[in-house]
C-alpha cells in the first residue's frame, strides 16, 4: 500500500487542478453569480497557477508515485508546463465570457487540464486510459460550452461519438497487450517487449490499436475527422486549449508507449505506419486548408498538419530526435496562443476575426496587431525569424538522422503548399482597404450589433481587463516565438537535458 | 599588437547615433539632431586622435586592435577584429575630421528641410561605414565596410526622395559599384580559396611567389576598386550622384567614400607589387582617367558636375601614384585632395545657397563683389587644385608626377602632365565664368524655373550664410593652403606599413625640368582658359548664351552613358523581356500554376472526407483502423 504522504508531492499539482475546479463550483453556490463572477477566474487562474509553482520544485528529479503509476520525470514536467501554460492561457482568453454557467465551463478546463497532465505522466495503460478519458469527457462538454450555438452542439456530438469509437480502440489494444503481456505497467511491457524473442500477434494487434487510439487525440490523417468541426465549433479559447494541450498530452503518453512498447530490434517496422499517418496529416492537413475561408477553421487542418510534423521526433526513438518534438510544441504553443488570442481581441474589440475576409485591410487597422499575427501565421508556416523556422529545421535533422525519407519528403511539401495557407491571411491583412472598405465597415457593424446585446448582460468582467489579458497573451506568446526562434541552443540544450 | 577599446568606440558611435536620431528623427528639433549628429561625429574625431597618440605610443611596428569575435569553420580559425596601423589612421582622421567639418556645414545647408533628420542620420551612418571599411583587419571586415559605405552613398545620393533624377542616380550609383564589387569579391574568393585564409597577411605571404595568381586577384580587386573610386571605365556614376545635397557631395563623392579604391589598393600593395601587370593597370587606369576626367570636366556647365568630373580626374592621379609604386604619394594627395575639394565643393554649396539653387555656371558671373567669402576661399581651393606653389595641391601632384617619371613611365607621365594643364584649364574658366566679369542677366531671376537643379532647397531667392557654413570652408581651405607640409610627415609615419612586405622604394623628388615643365603646362592652361572665358574672353558671351545640357564628345564625357545604353541596358533590357514575357510565363509559372492548380483540386476533393455526416466519419476511422491492424497483423 502506497503511503500517501510519500506520494503527495508528485500528485499536488494535479490536486491543485481538481480542488481548483471544485473552488470555483463552490464559489458558484455560495456567492450570487454577480458578485461572485470575478472570483470565478481568480480562482481558476489561482489552480493554475499553484499547480505550476508545485511542478516547479519536481523538477529536480525523476520521482514517481503510487508505485509507478505517475512518472514525473522531467520529460513529463516538461509537458505538465505546456499544459498549464495552455490553460493559463486559455482562461486569461476565456475571461470574455459572460454566462451563468461560466464556472461550470471553468471548472471542466482545469479537469480538462488535469486529465492531460495525468495523462503526460501516466506510468502505465490504465492511467493513460483514465488520464485520457478525464481529458475528453471535460472536452466533450467544453466543445459544447457555447450558449445557443447549434454548430458547437453538432461538432459535441461528433467528436463525442467518434470519441467514443477511439477510446474503445484505445481499451480493446491495451487489453490485448495486457493479455499477452500480463502486466499494465510500461516497464512490464518494456522487459516483455525485449524479453521475447518472437512476439505474439495478439501482442502487435494490441499495438496497432493503441496506436490507432492515440492517432485519434493527435488528431492524424485518417483518425483526424473530428477535428476541423470540433475545432470550429468550440468556443475559441477552448479551440486554443485543445489544439495544443490535447497534442501535447496524447504526445507524450504515446512517447512513452512507444519508447515500451516497441522492441528495438523491430523499430522500423512498428513506427512505420505511424510515419506514412504523418506524412498523411502533413499532406492532408496542408491541402484541405487551402479552401477553408474560417481561420479557426484553418488552424484545425494546420493542426493536423502540425501533429504529423511532431510524429517526425519519433523516428529512432532518440533523445535528439524526441527533444526536437519537445521544443516544436514549446513553439506551437506560442503560435496557436498568439494566433487564438488575436482572434479573442478583434472579437473584443467588435471585429469578426474568423473568417479570413475580415482580416482585409487589418493591417492598416491596428499595425501592431496584424503584425503580432502576420508573425504567428510566419512560424506556422515555419519562416524565420521564428521558431516555426527553428522547430521545423530541428525536426527535419531529426527526421534524417532516422533516416525517414518518407517524413522528411512529406514535410518538404506540406510546408510548401502550407505556406499558402498562412500566407494568403497575411495578404488579406496587407491588402489595401480602400477597395473593401465598405463591406469591411460593413461587417465590423455586424459584428458589432450583438457584441452590444451581449454587453446590456449582467454579467461579464470589464471590457479593458479582458482586452489586456488577451493583449498580454499575445505578447507573451510573441515573445517566446522569438526567442525561442531566435536563441534555439540554450532552450535546446535545456530540453535534451531534461530527457536524460 | 595592442588591444585599444578606442577602435570599436570609433565604429559603435557614429552607429549608435545614426540609429538614435533615425529613430527620433521626427521627434527632436532640428536644432537638437544637427548638434548631437555633429557632435558624435566630432568625439569620434577626438577618440581617433586619441587613437594617434595611443598608436604613436606603441612606435615602430606597432598596431592597435580589437578582436569582436573568432570561430572556426572546418578547422579553420577565422576572426572578425579591427585594426589601425598609419595607413588605416590616415584614413580615419580625414574621414572623422572633414567629415565633422561637412557635418557642421550640414547644420546650416540643410536647414528647414522637411527630412532634416533623416540627413543627419545617414551622414552619421556613413561615419560609421567608412570607418569600418578603412579599420578593416581582413577581407571580410573589407567586404562589410565596401558594401555599408555603399549602402550609405545609395541612401544619400537618393537623399531628395521625390526627384525622380536623384532616385534614377541612386540607382545607377548602386548598380555600377554593383558591377565593381562582383569582380572584387570574386578576386577575394579566389585569394581566400587559394591561399586558405581572409586575413590580410596570410594572402600577402601567399602571393609574394605567386605573381599569376596575384595577377588574376589584382586585376578582379581593381574592378571593385574603380567603380568605387569611379574610375575608367566604371566612373559613369560619379556625375550623376551630384543629385545629392551639396555636403553630400563634398564628403562622399569627392572628400572621402570615393577614394575607399585608393585606399584598398594601397592596403593591399603586396598582391599588386607581386604582379608587374596589375601595377600597369592600377596606373593605367589612374593615368586614363585623370586625363579623361579633366577633358569631360572643360565642357560643363553646372559648377557640380565640373567639380565631380575634377574629383575623377584627381582619384586618377591616385591611382597612377598606387600603379606606380608610391602608396605614400597616393595617401598624401588624398589628403590634400580632401582638404581643397571639399573646400570647393562647400564653397560651392555656399553660391548655391545664396543663389537660391542655381547651378549653372552660366547664369553666374560677376558673384565676386556679392560674395567676397566665397570668391576667397574657391580661388584658394583653384589654385590647390591646380596644383600652384605653395597650395597643397602642389606638393602632392609633383610626388605622383616625379614617381611616375623615376619609375620609367615616361607615356602616362605625360599623360599626367597634359592632364595637369587641362585641370589648369577647367578651373580658370570655373572660377572666371563663376566669380568674375559680367553676369549675362541678373542672376537671381533669369532661368529659375528652368535651370534650378536642387528643387527642394527649402526657398527661392538670396539668403544668408550662416557661420557655421562659412567656418568648415574657412578652416578647410586654410588647410589648403598648409597642407602641403604633410609632405614632411607622409612617408616617415606610413614607413612601417609599407616596409611590412618590402614595397618598393620610389623616389618621389621630381628633377627641376620636370617641375618646370608642370608649372609651365599649368601657366599654358591658365592662360589659355583666360583668353577664352576670361572677363574678355573670346568664347565668354557665346558660352554664357548657350542653352541646354552639355553636348558634343566632350560635353557628354565621351559618350560613355550611350555606349552603356546601347551595349549593356539595351540588352539586359532585351533579356529581360524574354525571360519576362516568354520563359518565365510560360516555363517557370506554368510548372508552378499548375502544381498550384493541382493542390487547390486536391484541397476540394479533400472536402469530401469532411462533409459532415458522421457516418462518413466513421468509415475513414474504420478504414484507417483496418488498414493498421492489417499491417501489423501480417507485416510485423
Amino acid at each position: 500500500m502506497p503511503n500517501f504522504a510519500e506520494n503527495l508531492p508528485v500528485l499536488a499539482p494535479l490536486l491543485a487542478l481538481a480542488v481548483g475546479a471544485l473552488g470555483v463550483l463552490v464559489l458558484d453556490l455560495v456567492l450570487p453569480a454577480r458578485r461572485g463572477y470575478g472570483w470565478w477566474f481568480a480562482v481558476a487562474l489561482a489552480g493554475v497557477a499553484l499547480a505550476a509553482l508545485y511542478t516547479l520544485p519536481l523538477l529536480g528529479g525523476n520521482r514517481t508515485a503510487f508505485g509507478g503509476a505517475l512518472v514525473a520525470d522531467r520529460f513529463g514536467l516538461f509537458f505538465w508546463l505546456v499544459i498549464l501554460a495552455a490553460a493559463g492561457a486559455s482562461l486569461l482568453l476565456s475571461l470574455s465570457r459572460s454566462e451563468e454557467d461560466a464556472s461550470g465551463y471553468l471548472a471542466l478546463l482545469l479537469w480538462a487540464a488535469m486529465g492531460m497532465a495525468v495523462l503526460a505522466a501516466a506510468g502505465n495503460l490504465m492511467v493513460v486510459f483514465l488520464g485520457l478519458e478525464i481529458l475528453s469527457l471535460a472536452l466533450y462538454v467544453l466543445v459544447a460550452f457555447a450558449p445557443g450555438n447549434r454548430i458547437a452542439w453538432e461538432a459535441a456530438l461528433k467528436y463525442f461519438l467518434l470519441g467514443a469509437v477511439a477510446a474503445g480502440f484505445l481499451l480493446f489494444g491495451f487489453a490485448l497487450i495486457y493479455g499477452a503481456v500480463g502486466g499494465v505497467g510500461f516497464d512490464q511491457i518494456a522487459d516483455y517487449a525485449r524479453g521475447t524473442a518472437e512476439l505474439p500477434r495478439i501482442y502487435k494487434l494490441g499495438v496497432g490499436l493503441s496506436l490507432t487510439g492515440f492517432a485519434f487525440k493527435l488528431a492524424l490523417v485518417p483518425f483526424h475527422v473530428w477535428a476541423p468541426d470540433a475545432y470550429e465549433g468550440a468556443p475559441t479559447p477552448v479551440t486554443a486549449f485543445m489544439s495544443v494541450g490535447t497534442k501535447a498530452a496524447a504526445f507524450a503518453a504515446m512517447a512513452r508507449f512507444l519508447v515500451a512498447a516497441v522492441p528495438p530490434q523491430a523499430q522500423t517496422a512498428y513506427l512505420l505506419p505511424l510515419g506514412v499517418l504523418a506524412a498523411l496529416s502533413m499532406l492532408v492537413g496542408a491541402l484541405a486548408a487551402i479552401r477553408q475561408e474560417n481561420l479557426k477553421r484553418i488552424l484545425a487542418y494546420s493542426g493536423i498538419s502540425h501533429a504529423g510534423y511532431l510524429i517526425m521526433a519519433l523516428p529512432g526513438l532518440t533523445e535528439e530526435g524526441l527533444g526536437a518534438g519537445l521544443f516544436y510544441l514549446a513553439g506551437y504553443l506560442c503560435m496557436n496562443m498568439a494566433l487564438f488570442a488575436g482572434m479573442v481581441y478583434l472579437r473584443q474589440v467588435g471585429e469578426d476575426g474568423e473568417s479570413v475576409a475580415s482580416y482585409t485591410g487589418l493591417l492598416y487597422r491596428r499595425p501592431a496587431l496584424a503584425g503580432a499575427l502576420a508573425l504567428a501565421l510566419f512560424a506556422l508556416a515555419g519562416l524565420p525569424p521564428t521558431v516555426g523556422f527553428t522547430g521545423k529545421f530541428l525536426l527535419a535533422l531529426a527526421a534524417i538522422r532516422g533516416e525517414a525519407w518518407l517524413l522528411l519528403g512529406a514535410l518538404i511539401l506540406a510546408t510548401g503548399v502550407s505556406a499558402y495557407v498562412y500566407l494568403r491571411v497575411v495578404a488579406a491583412m496587407a491588402r489595401q482597404p480602400e477597395k473593401v472598405r465598405r463591406s469591411a465597415a460593413a461587417e465590423v457593424a455586424a459584428a458589432a450589433a450583438p457584441a452590444a446585446g451581449e454587453g446590456a448582460a449582467a454579467l461579464g468582467l470589464p471590457d479593458g481587463l479582458i482586452r489586456g489579458a488577451a493583449g498580454a497573451v499575445l505578447v507573451l506568446a510573441v515573445a517566446g516565438m522569438l526567442l525561442l526562434g531566435v536563441l534555439p541552443g540554450r532552450v535546446l540544450a535545456a530540453l535534451t537535458g531534461l530527457l536524460g | 599588437m595592442y588591444e585599444s577599446m578606442l577602435l570599436p568606440l570609433i565604429v559603435a558611435l557614429p552607429l549608435a547615433s545614426a540609429a538614435v536620431l533615425a529613430a527620433f528623427r521626427n521627434r527632436w528639433p532640428h536644432r537638437v539632431i544637427g548638434w548631437a549628429g555633429t557632435g558624435v561625429v566630432f568625439v569620434t574625431f577626438l577618440l581617433s586622435l586619441a587613437a594617434f597618440a595611443q598608436l604613436r605610443g606603441l612606435g615602430g611596428e606597432g598596431v592597435l586592435r580589437w578582436v569582436f569575435s573568432r570561430w572556426e569553420i572546418g578547422g579553420r580559425p577565422y576572426e572578425w577584429g579591427l585594426v589601425l596601423d598609419p595607413l588605416s589612421m590616415w584614413w580615419l582622421l580625414v574621414v572623422t575630421g572633414v567629415g565633422f567639418l561637412i557635418h557642421l556645414y550640414s547644420i546650416g545647408y540643410m536647414a528647414g528641410d522637411e527630412s532634416y533628420g533623416r540627413f543627419f542620420a545617414c551622414l552619421n551612418y556613413f561615419v560609421f561605414a567608412m570607418s569600418l571599411l578603412v579599420m578593416a583587419d581582413n577581407f571580410l571586415g573589407l567586404v562589410m565596410g565596401w558594401t555599408n559605405v555603399g549602402l550609405a552613398s545609395y541612401m544619400l545620393i537618393g537623399f531628395y526622395i521625390r526627384k525622380p533624377s536623384a532616385n534614377a542616380a541612386q540607382m545607377k550609383a548602386y548598380l555600377t559599384n554593383m558591377v565593381g564589387e562582383v569582380f572584387m569579391l570574386a578576386g577575394i574568393a579566389v585569394a581566400v580559396i587559394r591561399y586558405g585564409s581572409i586575413t590580410f597577411d596570410a594572402v600577402f605571404q601567399g602571393v609574394q611567389a605567386d605573381p599569376g595568381w596575384a595577377t588574376a586577384i589584382g586585376l578582379l580587386i581593381l574592378g571593385g576598386a574603380a567603380a568605387k573610386s569611379a574610375q575608367l571605365p566604371l566612373h559613369i556614376w560619379l556625375p550623376d550622384a551630384m543629385e545629392g545635397p551639396t555636403p553630400v557631395s563634398a564628403m562622399l563623392h569627392a572628400a572621402t567614400m570615393v577614394t575607399a579604391g585608393v585606399y584598398a589598393v594601397a592596403r593591399l600593395y603586396p598582391i599588386y607589387q607581386a604582379s608587374e601587370t596589375a601595377m600597369t593597370a592600377v596606373a593605367t587606369v589612374g593615368a586614363l582617367s585623370a586625363l579623361a576626367g579633366a577633358l569631360a570636366a572643360t565642357r560643363q556647365y553646372d559648377i557640380k558636375k565640373v567639380l565631380a568630373y575634377s574629383t575623377m580626374s584627381q582619384i586618377g592621379y591616385m591611382f597612377l601614384a598606387n600603379g606606380v609604386g608610391a602608396h605614400g604619394a597616393a595617401a598624401f594627395h588624398f589628403l590634400t585632395h580632401a582638404f581643397f575639394k571639399a573646400a570647393l565643393f562647400l564653397c560651392a554649396g555656399i553660391i548655391i545657397h545664396e543663389l537660391g539653387g542655381q547651378q549653372d555656371i552660366r547664369r553666374m558671373g560677376g558673384l565676386r563683389e556679392k560674395m567676397p567669402f566665397a570668391f576667397w576661399t574657391f580661388l584658394v581651393g583653384v589654385l590647390a587644385l591646380i596644383g600652384l606653389p605653395p597650395f597643397a595641391g602642389f606638393f602632392s601632384k609633383d610626388e605622383i608626377l616625379a614617381a611616375a617619371l623615376n619609375e620609367g613611365h615616361y607615356f602616362l607621365f605625360a599623360l599626367g602632365v597634359v592632364a595637369a594643364g587641362l585641370t589648369a584649364f577647367y578651373n580658370t574658366r570655373l572660377f572666371s565664368l563663376v566669380f568674375l566679369g559680367d553676369p549675362l542677366e541678373a542672376p537671381a531671376k533669369s532661368g529659375k524655373r528652368k535651370h534650378r537643379r536642387e528643387e527642394e532647397h527649402h526657398d527661392h531667392g538670396h539668403h544668408e550664410t550662416p557661420w557655421v557654413m562659412k567656418a568648415p570652408v574657412a578652416v578647410l581651405a586654410a588647410l589648403s593652403v598648409v597642407g602641403g607640409a604633410f609632405v614632411l610627415a607622409v612617408d616617415p609615419y606610413l614607413h612601417p606599413v609599407f616596409a611590412r612586405f618590402d614595397a618598393r622604394e620610389v623616389h618621389v623628388h621630381a628633377p627641376v625640368w620636370a617641375m618646370a615643365l608642370i608649372l609651365g603646362v599649368a601657366a599654358l592652361g591658365i592662360w589659355a582658359a583666360w583668353a577664352l572665358y576670361g572677363p574678355r574672353g573670346s568664347r565668354r558671351q557665346a558660352e554664357q548664351r548657350s542653352v541646354g545640357a552639355p553636348a558634343g564628345l566632350l560635353g557628354r564625357a565621351f559618350y560613355f552613358d550611350e555606349i552603356y545604353e546601347l551595349f549593356v541596358y539595351q540588352p539586359v533590357l532585351a533579356l529581360a523581356d524574354l525571360v519576362g514575357h516568354y520563359a518565365d510565363p510560360r516555363g517557370v509559372d506554368g510548372l508552378v500554376n499548375g502544381l498550384a492548380r493541382m493542390a487547390y483540386g486536391l484541397g476540394g476533393r479533400l472536402g469530401w472526407l469532411h462533409s459532415g455526416y458522421v457516418r462518413r466519419y466513421g468509415l475513414t476511422l474504420v478504414i484507417g483502423l483496418v488498414a493498421v491492424l492489417i499491417y501489423f497483423a501480417f507485416y510485423v
